[in-house]
Parts: C-alpha cells; structure tokens; sequence
C-alpha cells in the first residue's frame, strides 16, 4: 500500500516538475525581456521561480510520508495554472506578483492543513448550521464593515492585507448544501404533495430555495456583487440537482432566476449598464463599455499563436491582472494558449467528477461535486463575460487572477477535493 | 445521485467545450477585424512606430516618402498636387485618402506577409517598415498632362491607360490641392465650389456627348450594320413630334462617315433602330454602371432613366445628349477597348508591392475585365476615328508620322459652355496609348480638348 503511495507521489513530482519548467521558461522570457527593471530587486524573480517550484514539491513530498492517497493529477494541473498567473503577473503588474507569491504560499500552507487535518473528510458534515452560522456572518459583515473596491462592497480591511469575504462564503455554502442535501434528499425528492400527477413540493421544499434567493439578493443589493451571486445560485441548483435530480427545482430555479434578473435589469442601474454593454459595447467605448472592448482589442490582436510573452499590450484594459488576466493570455499566448488554459480546468473537472463518483458517502459526493461544479462555473462566468459570450460578471479566474482570498480558497477547496479522493482511494483497496 | 452527479459533470464540461468554439470564433473570425480596429490603440502605436512604405510611380520615381524632420516622420509628397488625387494625403486631422487610404494595409506591413516580415525585423532589431507600392503611373506624363489642364483654367480631367493592359499611365484632376500642407488649406479647399478635394477623373460624372456615338455605333454594327448603309441627315431628327437638332445638314452619309462628322440624326436614328434593351446591353458591355474595381472610388457611369426611357430620351441617349453620367476613366478605358480591338482589360493602378528588403510581394497580371464588341466591329470604328482626326471633327490632334483614332464630344449642359470631349487612341493601328480629356464647360471638344490630348500622346509615345 505505502509502495503504491510513494509511485503515485513521484509521478505527481514529475508533473509538478514539468509545471516548474514551463513556468521557469516563462519568468526566463519576462526577464530577458526587462520586466524585472519593475520588481523591488531582481531577485525576487529567483525567489518566485524556485519558491513556487519548492513549496509545490515540499507539499508532494510531505503527503507521501503522510499517506495520502489523493488523485496525482489535482496538484500538477492547479500548479500550471497558478503558473502562469504568476507569470503573467510578473508582466503585467511586477509588485503583485511578490504579493501573489506570498499568497500562494499561505494557499499551499492552508492546503496542507486541510489535507491533514479534515482528512476524515466526513466530520465536515455535522456543523451545517455552523457553516450557515458563520456564512451568515460573513457576508454581512463587509456590508457595516466592508470597504469598496472595484464598485463592490465586499471586502474587510486588515491593515496589510485585505480579505474578500464573499470568497470563504463560496465554500462555506457549498459544505453547507452538502450536509443539508445529503440529509434531506431522499425527503426533498419525493415532493410533499401532487398537482395533476406532478410532484408539487410543499412549505419545507421552499425553504432553502428562499434562503438561497436572500443570499443571492443580499449579495446583489448591499454589496453589488453581480458576480458572486450569480455563482452562489448557480452552484446552488448544481448541487440540488445532483441531490434530488427534480426537474421541478431547476426550471423553477431558472425561471426565478430570469424574473430576478429581468426585475434587477430594470431596478440596479448597474446591472442595465452591464447588460447594455453586453448586447453593444461600441456606443460606451469611452466610458463603461472601455474595458471590455479592450479586453477584445486584446484577444483579436493575439491571433494563433499569440504575439508571445511581453510582446502584446494586454496593459490597455483596466483590471487586467484580476478579472481580465484570461484576455491578457490570449493576447500574448494566442488561442493556443487561451484554449490550453480552458482545457486545464476542463480536466479539473474531469478529475473533481471522477472524485465525486468515487465518493463512498452521499455528503463527500456532494461536496466534491459542489466544489467542482463552483469553479468550473467561476471559470465559465469570468471567461464568457471577458469574451464577451455573457454579460461582464466581475470575478476572479480561481488559481490565475491576483487576489489572495481567491487563491486561498480555492487551495482549501482543493484540499478537500483531494480528501475525498483519499478516503475513496482507501476505499477502492479494501 | 451518482447519476445525477454524472449528468451535472458532463453540463459542466459542455459549457467549457461552448468557451473553446466561442473564443476559437472570437479570435479567428473577428480577430482580424478586432486587430485592425481603428480604435485599437495598437494599429495606433504601430502606425506611430512604423516606417509607412513609399509610393512610386512605374520608373521607381518616390511620389510619397516618409521623411525625418525634425526628429519625427513626415509624409512627403514631391508632386505636390499633381498627383493629390490619386496618392492621396495622411493627415492626423483629416484622416487619409487615397492611395494611401486603400493600401493602408500594406503601407503599414500590417498584411500577413508584412507581420511575418516585421517579425523577422525586430529579431535583427530593425524598426518596422512598411511595403512599397509601385504605381503604374507615369509621372512625366502625369506633370505634363497636370500643367495641360491647368493652361485651360477650368476643372477638367484627363485619363491615360494602355489599351494592351488597362495600367492607368496618367490620371489628372483639375482643380488639386496640396497634400503636404493640407492642414493650412483645409477652410478653402472646403468652401471652394469647383470642389478640388474630388477626383474628377474617376468620379466626375459629365454628359459624354458625341463620345458615346462610339458605343452606339457599336451595338448598330454588332446588331447586323455594315457600316455602308447610307442614311439621310436633313439636319435634324424627328422623334415622336420631338425634334432633335444637328450640327449640319449631312445629307446621304453612312454610319461611318456619320462618326467622322459626328452626325446626331444618324446616331439617334440607330439608336431607335436597336431599341432600349440593346442599346442598354451594349452600353453595359462598354463598362456602364461599373466601378472597375479599381482600389479607388470610381463613379460607376449611368443611364438615369433607364426604367422608363421613352423614344426621345432613347434617341438622346445614343448621341449622348439623354440623361447620362459617366466618368473621364470610363471614356478612356471606351476608347482603349476599341483599340483593343473590343476587349476591355482591367484598369489598375498599382503594378507592384514591394517589401522593405526589395522583395516582390505581389505583381499584378492584366487581365481581361470583359469583351464589348467584336475585332471586325471595332475595326471599323477605328477606320472612322482615324479618319475623324484625318480630316473630320478632331483635326487638332493629329501627329507628323502617326496615325491617331479619336472621337470628339461637346456636351450641352445647364452650366453655360459646353464640356468639351475628347477620346482618342495611337498609333491607330498598333495602339499603346488610349486617353480622354474633358475640359468643363470648355466649348468645342476638337478646338479645346483635342489639342491636349495630342501633347499628351506625343509625350506618351516618346
């Protein structure tokens, strides 16, 4: 068993090496091309490169000896992502790089600390009403507390840092739907009551869906966050609909969700704005429909091939290091690179599915799913809105946009991925 | 639940397979048009940092460079405004016309070659450059035929081709502008009511006059004339209780003599014979309400009431007196084709694109645009052209030793004076020059217009 451990290990150094080459290769670029002239000192391009290669390496090394079975492939694929997001950092702002840097080694840090101590994964779910409890607090504590940044309200202040609230909420939901659907769904499936042969849910079946919609609105109204309440709802009826598999919630789930956003297009003015953009952003090109406009400039200008590291002008659209880093790497990395990104987190998902279906129990399943789901949806919303497929949502790309709350959470959700593909990789050898 | 959970996978995946065919369109599809934007600060700073390619005429003579002047570029054009209208002008406040409008592109190396070769240059560490252009224009001849045209004071317009290969050797607009120093010229150019910024020779659109007889005279012996039939000309026609007035009593006169005297009673009695169907198809065959695709806007010629032209607009239209618009280009390359012996080849402008490093990126090959009439009808046109010169209404071009064709026209029109035509081909036997001039409101074709092509051809044939 410990053999089996050890071979699976390695093979994830292999990858994890590979990832270190390309993003080696890609800070030799940066350099030889004078970027470093903006960091506080040359050698903090050193430092990125053989820290994020070590700490990755330190943490593969740390689980062989700690027995941990989890999927090999979770941690090489996020490693090219956060990658090139450092790379890609260092080019566009320097300065947020080093702090992108320290952030990952918080991240990396968290993940070790999720992988070691919520192993056992299933003790998450008895504290669904801590999780909702403190979800609760979370959110609207930005909203007394919170200062603004980027048109949202959502953030608290710490001084040196800033922490982005919304972002721990996303996982606190998700553990929370888990543990609520896993013990509730065989009632929520069967519905309470029949309209003409149609399972009709009653008083209790509205409830969370109720809670959900507060949640999504709180979010809309308070902290004008478009984007995360549009990901806490839709994560929301993933996970229903992996639960129950009834219809009934995801049409009245979309339905709901068209009226809600037909009623805030006409009462948020922001929310017109975006839409408006949306539909045509050349009449606003000075002033709101700017920046994605640009973000198309930029993406049209790349090509194929792209016109290589540090060659573009990714720089002209505002925001280009959080919300828009994905038009910057097709730019500069061309479609071949804007589609090899897409394809990483194709096969993230692929492998978080494959997780959620190896799950032994109904709240693992749940979760792993949940999780999944949560960031192959954010990859959805930020990339179609910087392409301008869906109105412009602002939320990060998980693993590559700066933004330390981000990165951190996504690697404790990546931690507790990887827990469940333990204890289903225990389960697999009985 | 597993079930369920599969299901949810594959919806994920599929909304990440719609991003890879969406950003796949954006990038392929748009991704051009997105990159040439103009609002796109980068076709900007690439403008602002390239070498924009030079413009020359067909012996390699520079009729636009950029240039260092003080520390920056400057678009330079040594013809000033002899050849305004063709080259056009890039001005930072009045955008970019011409030439340089049309070939923007290659100017600027954006085309695919032009990147690829950009590319190669930053890797040497060269700045980018642009590609060349070489016209098919013949400065000499543009200068001689510009100071022709400004001798008779009035706007007017004069086109040279070569009949053998539709190359544009000369192309004139009166009056021009200077493009080099637009910006302090700009408040008159615009109020000025003989409207210098337009190219007449390309879009002027005048009555052709006795010009067209050519065209009708064409569809009458394509439909089945001889060209030996005798008509009687009493010095007018009568259509429909209408009568037409001619020049002169002709008396008993066949369809070629009609030309060389320019008979209205002849032309609009054929014109009747071939009706408007006909009449219209060979009008169309010359090159009637096309643009030629020429890289510069072109006034296709036109026949305005062709939906519903009656018998007496019909009998005006064959002589060119009707409703009919058509552009000094369109004469000319009228002409070239019946030196060609009825097939009209493609007018262009531009013979080559060159790239930074000399290279030859695009060579143009004449081609044939479409045959108007046949050799033996052509034939006998040209038969009447020369003798038209020899001893009819266009005696003022003739050359010691040289046999010319030419077909002279004096356009009525409300503006006073009438607009003097002419077109002309030579040698008539082996023609390598095609022109038409028009002088407005100038008078008399043979007396005005005439004389100007007779120098323009002698410099020409030199």
């Amino acid at each position: 068993m410990f053999g089996a451990i050890v071979n699976s290990r390695r093979r994830e150094r292999k990858l994890l090496l590979y990832s270190g080459v390309y993003q080696f290769v890609g800070i030799l670029i940066l350099y030889l091309g004078g970027f470093f002239d903006k960091l506080p000192s040359h050698m903090w391009g050193v430092v990125i490169t053989l820290g994020t290669i070590l700490a990755f390496m330190l943490v593969s090394v740390f689980w062989q000896y700690n027995g941990f079975k989890a999927d090999l492939f979770l941690l090489p694929i996020t490693s090219v992502l956060t990658g090139t997001g450092l790379v890609f950092l260092l080019r566009l702002e320097p300065h947020y790089a080093v702090r992108q840097f320290f952030w990952l080694l918080v991240a990396l840090a968290a993940l070790v600390v999720v992988t070691t101590l919520l192993r056992s994964c299933q003790v998450l779910s008895e504290y669904q009403y801590i999780y909702a409890l403190l979800g609760a607090v979370l959110l609207l504590l930005p909203i007394f507390l919170g200062v603004e940044q980027g048109g949202s309200r959502s953030w608290l202040d710490f001084q040196l840092f800033q922490v982005q609230t919304s972002e721990f909420v996303k996982i606190l939901l998700v553990l929370f739907l888990a543990a609520f659907l896993a013990e509730n769904r065989r009632i929520l499936s069967a519905g309470s009551g029949t309209l003409l042969g149609v399972p009709i849910p009653g008083v209790r079946d509205w409830g969370p869906m109720v809670a959900m919609w507060t949640v999504a609105l709180i979010l809309l109204v308070f902290q004008r966050d478009l984007g995360a309440a549009l990901i806490y709802f839709c994560t929301f009826l993933a996970m229903v609909y992996a639960a129950t598999a009834r219809v009934f919630y995801i049409i009245f789930g979309l339905v709901t969700f068209l009226l809600g956003g037909l009623s805030s297009y006409f009462i948020f003015h922001h929310v017109r704005q975006r839409v408006d953009i949306w539909l045509n952003p050349w009449p606003y090109f000075e002033t709101s429909g700017y920046q994605v406009i640009q973000s198309l400039f930029a993406i049209g200008s790349g090509g194929i091939l792209g016109t290589g590291l540090g060659a573009g002008k990714p720089d002209l659209i505002p925001a280009v290091h959080t919300d828009f880093i994905f038009a910057a790497i097709c730019e500069e990395m061309g479609l071949l690179g804007g589609l090899g990104i897409i394809i990483l987190f194709l096969l993230f998902i692929y492998r978080g599915f494959k997780i959620a279906l190896q799950a032994r129990d109904d709240f693992s399943a749940l979760m792993a799913a949940g999780l999944t789901s949560l960031t192959g949806l954010q990859v959805f919303i930020i990339v179609a809105g910087v392409i301008k497929l869906l109105p412009l949502t602002g939320i990060t790309m998980p693993y590559i946009s700066y933004g330390g709350s981000s990165l951190v959470v996504n690697f404790i959700l990546l931690g507790l991925l990887l827990n469940v593909s333990h204890r289903a990789g225990l389960n697999n050898e009985k | 639940m597993k079930n369920n959970i599969g299901k949810l996978g594959c919806f994920l995946v599929a909304l990440l397979i719609v991003l890879i065919f969406y950003l796949s369109y954006v990038q392929l599809e748009t991704g051009p048009r997105l990159a040439a934007h103009p609002k796109n600060q980068r076709v900007l700073e690439q403008i602002s940092i390239t070498q924009r390619g030079n413009i020359y005429d067909r012996n390699r003579i520079p009729l636009a460079e950029t240039r260092w002047v003080d520390n920056h570029r400057q678009r330079f054009y040594p013809f000033k405004n002899e050849t305004c209208h063709l080259v056009g002008y890039t001005s930072k406040i009045y955008g970019i016309t011409g030439l340089e409008a049309a070939y923007s592109k290659q100017l600027l190396g954006l085309t695919a070659a032009g990147r690829f070769i950009n590319l190669v240059r930053k890797i040497q560490g060269k700045p980018p450059a642009g590609e060349d252009l070489v016209l098919t224009l013949d400065i000499k001849l543009q200068h001689l035929a510009a100071e022709l045209l400004a001798e008779t004071n009035k706007p007017g317009a004069l086109v040279v081709l070569d009949p053998r290969t539709g190359a544009v050797l000369a192309a004139v607009s009166q009056p021009s502008f200077d493009p080099n120093n637009l910006e302090e010229q700009w408040k008159a150019l615009i109020n000025n009511r003989d409207a210098p910024l337009l190219n007449r020779a390309f879009q002027g659109a005048y009555p052709p006059g006795s010009v067209m007889k050519l065209i009708t005279a064409a569809g009458a012996l394509s439909a089945g004339y001889t060209g030996e039939e005798m008509f009687h000309c009493p010095g007018y026609l009568m259509v429909d209780g209408y009568k037409l007035a001619d020049n002169g009593v002709h008396g008993n006169i066949n369809i070629i003599e009609a030309i060389v005297v320019s008979c209205n009673k002849v032309f609009g009695k054929l014109g009747l014979d071939l009706g408007k169907k006909n009449f219209m198809q060979t009008a169309e065959k010359f090159g009637f309400k096309q643009d030629f695709n020429l890289s510069l806007e072109v006034r296709p010629s036109t026949i305005s009431s062709d939906r519903d032209m009656d018998e007496k607009e019909l009998a005006s239209a064959a002589i060119g007196q009707g409703e009919l618009l058509v552009s000094p280009l369109h004469m000319a390359l009228v002409s070239a084709t019946i030196a060609n012996d009825g097939v009209m080849m493609q007018p262009y402008l531009v013979q080559e694109v060159i790239s930074p490093s000399g290279q030859v990126l695009y060579h143009h090959k004449p081609s044939v645009m479409q045959r108007a009439a046949s050799s033996t009808v052509c034939a006998a046109i040209r038969k009447a052209m020369i003798a038209s010169v020899e001893r009819g209404t266009g005696k003022a071009a003739r050359i010691k030793n040289v046999a010319v064709a030419g077909k002279t026209g004096t356009a009525e029109n409300e503006h006073g004076q009438p607009h003097a035509w002419f077109v002309a081909f030579a040698p008539a036997h082996q023609p390598r020059v095609a022109v038409a001039v028009i002088i407005e409101n100038g008078g008399s074709g043979g007396a005005v217009a005439a004389p100007i092509a007779k120098r323009v051809i002698i410099e020409a044939l030199r």
